[in-house]
């Protein structure tokens, strides 16, 4: 038994005499901890290449949906109603915004939002409140403006044909620059040039005063004011010579604004009137 | 996979034990470091926790006594002799009880391992069956032959003396 037990001790202190040599823990240690490194730096590129996959899609569909949602194109639509429908790049109608009460109700009557510009129009015209104003004699101004000059010219085409059997309706197109002014005065691009009009023939006139009349009464108003003035002072503005007197129904060829000097081109519907 | 704190901690922990098996299994230095880092770097790699530190401590021993096995049995090995083996000394056995590592050392490799676990850390026969994967019986027979072995062979060498 005692022998045994020598043994036993005998055999614990020859093997507690092993170590695992300093040297060969710091070894091991450096190996693991190297190991452990490339482990982590392995993974970065991996989260990396993700987060960069990630940031590209999140751009790219930030990008998609600006492009998408950005109006690239305005068309003005007055009567009284006046109303304003913004085209993106994909001729879609992306914003339907109106500018008097009666432009509110008529704007929530549509259900125009997405459809192709073309079809909206469609859409707009056959409404039952814009063929009753049509029927009773009103003026309808179609005015097309955007920053690229030919996308604003194939809408006006198009527009045009849109509106083709209607004799009451004019086309005109303007630019980016006069929309902003009109919006900045809260109306819509149609009316402003109107109003502008009107302006040069009446200068105490505000946009508040115009803002509720339709289309057909300032156009009225325009036509009282050129009809007296072209009377008593032959050189008011260029304007005058240039729209000569007339009715609401055969207005004149050229619509010459006292924003004459600024850039937008006239593309007349059916009659060539407001 | 774990940190590198916890691969120190286990270095230092259980350095000595996973020193002491490559010894009884192993010639050279080389050996025994490449043993060190394919068991510490599983230890990092498993994330299973443990349950205890006792389950730890025999999971070090299996995962030690196995890349032995598969170091000795590789064939690469069995048919090449590493320049390390012919640059290097053969480890130095320390003098004091030196006949006692000498006669683990000389037994067959089957019988290291329980006698090792046995004698000097404690584990039953029953126990060393669990960390071995082994039977029971198979470790009590290997225990009584290694023990008659080792008899035989440091009553040889007190009787030299």
């Amino acid at each position: 038994m005692n022998k045994e037990k020598n043994f036993e001790k005998n055999f614990r202190d020859a093997f507690s005499q092993i170590h695992a040599e300093d040297g060969l823990k710091a070894q091991t240690k450096s190996y693991l901890a190297q190991q452990i490194n490339k482990k982590k730096r392995h993974s970065f590129p991996v989260l990396q290449a993700a987060a960069a996959a990630a940031c590209l899609f999140a751009a790219v569909s930030a990008g998609g949906a600006w492009l998408y949602l950005s109006p690239a194109s305005y068309i003005s639509i007055d009567i009284n109603p006046s109303l304003e429908l913004g085209i993106n790049r994909f001729d879609r109608v992306v914003s339907v915004e109106s500018f008097n009460s009666n432009g509110q109700d008529l704007a929530e009557q549509l259900d125009i939002r997405y459809m192709d510009y073309s079809d909206a129009l469609e859409e707009l015209l056959s409404k039952q409140t814009v063929e009753a104003y049509l029927a009773d004699g009103a003026v309808m101004a179609v005015t097309v403006a955007g920053s690229d000059e030919e996308k604003t010219n194939q809408i006006l085409e198009n527009v045009e044909t849109c509106t083709a059997g209607h004799s009451n309706i004019s086309c005109h197109s303007g630019d980016i620059e006069e929309m902003h002014e009109a919006h900045s005065e809260g109306l819509s691009l149609g009316k402003y040039r109107a109003y502008l009009e009107l302006k040069t023939l009446d200068p105490t006139v505000t946009p508040d005063d115009i803002r509720d009349l339709s289309m057909r009464e300032i156009r009225d108003l325009i036509d009282d004011l050129k009809s007296t003035d072209t009377g008593k002072d032959e050189d008011n503005t260029g304007n005058s010579s240039e729209n000569g007197a007339g009715n609401a129904g055969s207005g004149p060829k050229e619509n010459g604004t006292s924003a004459g000097s600024k850039r937008h081109g006239h593309r007349h519907g059916a009659d060539n009137n407001w | 996979m774990r940190s590198e704190e916890e691969a120190n901690r286990a270095v230092d922990l259980y350095g000595d034990t996973v020193r002491r098996i490559c010894m009884i299994h192993l010639k050279n230095r080389a050996d025994t470091e490449d043993i060190f880092q394919t068991v510490f770097l599983k230890y990092v790699l498993r994330t299973a926790p443990f349950e205890s530190p006792e389950h730890e401590k025999a999971w070090i021993i299996r995962v030690t006594a196995n890349a032995c096995k598969d170091l000795l049995r590789s064939f690469f090995r069995s048919r090449t002799v590493s320049l390390d083996v012919l640059i290097e000394k053969p480890q130095e056995i320390p003098e004091d009880h030196s006949d006692i590592l000498e006669a683990v050392l000389a037994l067959p490799e089957k019988y290291k391992d329980p006698i090792y676990l046995h004698y000097y850390e404690g584990y039953t026969a029953e126990e060393i069956g669990q960390i071995l994967g082994k039977n029971t019986n198979t470790v009590y027979t290997l225990l009584t032959r290694a023990r008659q072995m080792l008899k035989t062979r440091l009553e040889g060498v007190a009787e030299d003396e």
